[in-house]
């Protein structure tokens, strides 16, 4: 690569504020910091373009094919009263799980009808 | 016998340890070991890494042990100028090199000894002469070293081998894996086989807070420019910022191999001490309002966007920038071995055995090069310094991009999950869960803010592609 900002490849192993001065060196750092702060929105809002294809592509598209499907009810059984820490560890839990099996089931439909405690 | 006696003792470690002018320096690295195991055994700090890392420094520090021999990593090993003499093992061709030039240009000086080792210059010669120049080089260097585009002689990675395998010991043979590049990639490869990208996708805005968090990389890197550090070390030091340990040892092992084990140690100490260094910031940042943003569920992901997303990353990350292709490139393979459905067997090698494996094999051989005489100086510290600032100006930089899409959304985004992206999956994100959690106990925020937390090591491997593209 050439000189960039007056900074030749031969100083990048180098104390450049000793070599060049502060003025340079502010301004070869502050270009730094905005062409990697570009480059790594630019890259990123790219993925982002793509990623909102992937939506219109896959997802709508399937949804509108997906035959709306529900589960089984399950026999619902009494939930013992736990502690509130608990509740929240649970319903953090459930969360997860329920966004786990929604993802993996390609936009399957389902509706959660009771848990049980193991 | 009395000489039998004294023989064996000068060969004691605890001779050779005082008979050393800085033997105090080992004693403070014996300090500095047992915090660091302390943090890993007791407080349970990342414990996978800074354990191997930690058991390395003290193998290092142990006098008589010469586990590892890092000249051997370094040019100067090879070729180095002392007093105005040529020394190291490559001085009998150097000087063959230097006869051999002076031959072929009388007239011109071309090669000049300096403290800093042989310097070439090349701007006297015609295209004719750089030619016959080079043809010189290669006849007596070129089995050894090659020319830079800068016309600095650099040791070429199979003289390096070679040194470590006709002289080495097991840690040396290990940190080829660093010297080579391959551990950072092969844990990449683990990863991205253990990370789910569904968040990320269904919730492709988050990526926007995965970059902002980059923030604290380049503003790190400007500050260490300011105390003087070259800009080779000081973007191995902002890249602490990325909070991704690989990342890190990736860029530093490659730009500023001096630096590797403290940057190492920084790096994955702060992420381990994300909870603590995270949550002051995100209060300072947040309105209370803020912090109880409810945000919706996230849409279900298809097996196909999960499939095609590994694909698409690596080819459009790597079109841009080419010298993050080790980072995602492995990231995105062990994602596509855990999502596309055929692959179990070696989805599960890669988080398992292999990326278990690869972590001993970093955590030892990187913590191996923090010896008392490397690691004990005043940039150390500098090191220290800037890495926190750059792990802070990151979580800032991710929760002001959060702010700003919670206005533009209209309050739809809880900015919280911005300080997820700093990387350091899924720690980060755990943290903006608490968080949110304090605010509103019902508030469930895990699953929103794994996806700036994916996104920020995408993010971070980007911002280590710039730095590699520019300093290489």
């Amino acid at each position: 690569m050439n000189s960039f900002l007056s900074i030749s490849p031969d100083n990048y192993g180098e104390n450049i504020i000793e070599t060049l001065g502060f003025g340079k060196t502010v301004a070869f750092g502050g270009m730094m910091v905005l062409i990697g702060m570009l480059t790594v929105f630019a890259v990123l809002v790219l993925i982002w373009g793509c990623l909102t294809l992937f939506r219109v592509l896959f997802h709508d598209v399937q949804s509108k094919k997906t035959v709306k499907v529900e589960t089984e009810p399950v026999v619902a059984e009494p939930v013992e009263i736990v502690s509130q820490t608990d509740d929240e560890e649970l319903i953090a839990v459930i969360s997860a799980a329920v966004a786990a099996a929604e993802s993996e089931n390609d936009g399957l439909k389902f509706r959660v009808v009771s848990f049980r405690r193991l | 016998m009395l000489d039998t006696i004294k023989n064996f003792l000068s060969t004691t470690g605890i001779s050779q340890l005082f008979s050393q002018s800085n033997w105090w320096q080992y004693l403070a690295m014996y300090v500095i070991i047992g915090a660091l195991f302390y943090l890993a055994i007791v407080k349970k700090f990342e414990p996978l890494l800074l354990l191997p890392i930690a058991f390395g420094m003290l193998l290092a520090n142990l006098p008589g042990a010469n586990l590892i021999h890092l000249d051997f990593f370094f040019d100067t090993y090879y070729i180095n100028v002392e007093d105005g003499k040529i020394i190291g093992t490559l001085s009998y061709e150097m000087t063959k090199f230097i006869d051999a030039v002076k031959t072929a240009f009388p007239d011109i000086n071309i090669i000049s000894l300096t403290d800093t080792g042989v310097k070439i210059d090349i701007s006297a010669l015609t295209s004719q002469q750089l030619e016959q120049f080079k043809i010189i080089f290669k006849e007596n260097l070129g089995e050894y070293a090659k020319l830079t585009n800068n016309y600095a002689v650099q040791i070429k990675l199979s003289t390096i081998v070679r040194e470590v395998i006709n002289n080495g010991g097991l840690v040396d043979i290990l940190y080829l894996g660093v010297k080579l590049g391959i551990y950072p990639s092969l844990i990449f490869l683990g990863v991205g086989a253990m990370t789910d990208f569904s968040p990320l996708i269904a919730n492709p805005k988050s990526l926007l807070m995965g970059a902002g968090a980059q923030l604290g990389v380049f503003v790190a890197f400007f500050f260490a420019l300011l105390l003087g550090f070259s800009p080779m070390e000081a973007s191995s030091i902002g890249i602490i910022g990325g909070a991704d340990g690989p990342t890190a040892i990736l860029v530093t092992k490659t730009l500023a191999p001096h630096l590797l084990g403290a940057i190492a140690i920084a790096a994955y100490s702060y992420m381990a001490l994300i909870p603590i260094i995270q949550p002051p910031f995100m209060r300072l940042l947040t309105t209370e309002s803020e912090r109880k943003i409810k945000m919706v569920n996230l849409r279900p992901v298809s097996k196909t966007e999960k499939v095609i997303f590994p694909i698409i990353v690596t080819m459009l990350v790597v079109f841009i920038v080419p010298d993050a292709a080790p980072l995602v490139g492995f990231l995105m393979l062990g994602n596509l071995f855990n999502v596309c459905g055929v692959t179990e067997r070696l989805s599960k090698t890669a988080q398992n055995e292999l990326c278990n494996i690869v972590t001993i094999f970093l955590g030892v051989s990187v913590g191996a090069t923090a010896n008392a005489e490397n690691f004990l100086k005043l940039q150390t510290i500098f090191i220290i310094v800037l890495g926190l600032c750059a792990f802070i100006v990151s979580t800032c930089g991710g929760l002001i991009t959060g702010k700003i899409m919670c206005k533009l959304t209209g309050g739809k985004i809880n900015p919280l999950i911005g300080s997820a992206g700093v990387s350091a999956v899924p720690m980060a994100a755990r943290v903006s869960q608490d968080e949110g959690r304090k605010a509103d106990p019902s508030n469930f925020l895990l699953m929103h803010a794994m996806g700036p937390n994916v996104a920020g090591v995408i993010g971070s491997a980007v911002a280590a592609g710039v730095f590699l593209s520019f300093f290489r």
